[in-house]
């Protein structure tokens, strides 16, 4: 995230408010699919935070850059809290947030997109890695299988699995920022 | 060297390990690190990635092979299929039908260790139900919940009468129970909910609905995806 930010927000710059979406629309989907189970609307939640944190913005209730993160955080728990507490349902959130920043599109989309990327990009670089590389991750990520299962399998040790799985995610992300895709 | 403690809990966290304290920090961390947030992405794909990452040769004319695979393995199960229905005669049918019912329904029972319940007085009853249920006597279980208030509706309580249920053969008792988890979301035993109620329809030989219940939790983000996909394959092997 840019220095300023928040002076930003707060003078209701659109680029700004643009900004906190995309760095934080994923993580807030990612947090409630961990958190909630079934079919629950999640896209709906993560817009509700988002409308609450701009609104926090113009309360002023935000004091520092630093702090931005962890606030919005504090409003995902309070909204999961409620999602299953209370069940309060989030209705429309799609057309309250849009009347907090006009330049909202449609996240779902979005997000299907950028998953559908990701996933693209991720074969080719995987057709890459050794074909070990490939078995201990297919293994470990696809199967659910522990370290210790797969060095008996593979016949190795679990040190030699361990490092071998960190290269290749190592490989993977630097290939994918390389790549662009994150 | 905080990222770097945080990467390590990484896939716990997506396996579902991480204890719940962990957990709420570990998420705080990722809201604010990108490295932590990326990491997670990728790894979170590759779990959903299926690794045919090899292209599928198909034989073609002049491949030498007489008969293709796929024809000798149709012709040969259309001719067993018809010896079957000849020999087997309407019985012979149901009897194999059980056989197999009972086949792709086997289960392991999971682990239960005594927590405490939200009423002291409702406690006991409970102790004496988990022991029950660790000493493998699961008649004991439901006789010991049902001293156990209405008021105590616990998903924890209900998981345990479902399991039990299930191992006592009782498949519409347990489903009933696993239903009420399902309900109200409960987050700590939705997906096992999900999972034996699943086997409790094998049982009673309704393998669409079992089989749409284990696609569902494939599809999902869930520590028991491998064991769902495990049922898929042993329903689709029986067929």
């Amino acid at each position: 995230m840019s220095e300023l930010l928040l002076k930003r927000l707060e003078a209701d710059e659109p680029s700004a408010q643009k900004e906190i979406m995309q760095s934080f629309q994923n993580r807030l989907y990612f947090y409630f699919c961990m958190r909630i189970k079934g079919d629950a609307p999640k896209e709906d939640l993560v817009q509700e935070v988002l409308a609450c944190f701009f609104d926090s913005i113009r309360q002023k209730k935000i004091h520092s850059d630093q702090v931005i993160a962890p606030y919005i955080f504090g409003i995902a728990k309070r909204v999961l809290y409620n999602f299953y507490y209370q069940s309060s349902k989030s209705n429309n959130m799609q057309q309250k947030l849009q009347q907090i920043h006009s330049g909202v599109q449609d996240f779902e989309e979005d997000r299907n997109q950028e998953t559908q990327n990701l996933m693209e990009g991720l074969a080719p670089i995987l057709r890459k890695l050794a074909p070990i590389d490939q078995k201990i991750l297919q293994r470990f990520y696809f199967n659910q299988e522990s370290i210790g299962e797969i060095a008996a399998a593979l016949n190795r040790q679990r040190h030699y699995i361990s490092v071998r799985k960190d290269r290749a995610l190592k490989r993977i992300r630097n290939e994918m920022k390389k790549h662009q895709l994150l | 060297m905080r990222c770097y403690r945080f990467e390590k809990q990484i896939d716990a966290y997506l396996r579902g390990e991480l204890p719940e304290k962990q957990q709420e920090a570990f998420e705080c961390h990722y809201f604010s690190c990108k490295k932590c947030f990326d990491q997670l992405r990728i790894r979170r794909s590759l779990m959903q990635t299926n690794f045919d990452l090899t292209a599928v040769h198909l034989p073609g004319k002049d491949s030498g092979d007489a008969f293709p695979l796929r024809t000798i393995r149709k012709s040969g199960l259309v001719a067993a299929s018809l010896i079957l229905l000849v020999g087997a005669g309407f019985f012979g049918l149901r009897w194999h039908r059980n056989l197999v019912i009972e086949r792709i329904s086997v289960f392991d029972p999971p682990t239960i260790m005594i927590t405490e319940t939200r009423s002291p007085g409702d406690n006991v009853y409970y102790i004496r139900a988990v022991k029950a249920y660790q000493k493998e006597n699961y008649d004991g279980v439901l006789q010991n919940l049902a001293d156990i208030s209405a008021e105590e509706n616990s998903p924890k309580i209900l998981f345990l009468e479902g399991i039990s249920r299930l191992m006592v053969h009782d498949s519409s008792g347990a489903i009933e129970a696993f239903n009420r988890i399902i309900e109200v979301m409960a987050p700590s035993y939705f997906d096992e909910a999900l999972y034996y109620k699943g086997i409790a329809l094998l049982r009673q030989g309704r393998i669409r609905e079992a089989r749409e219940l284990f696609v569902r939790l494939e599809g999902m983000f869930s520590p028991l995806r491998t064991q769902a996909r495990q049922k898929l394959d042993t329903i689709k092997n029986n067929r």
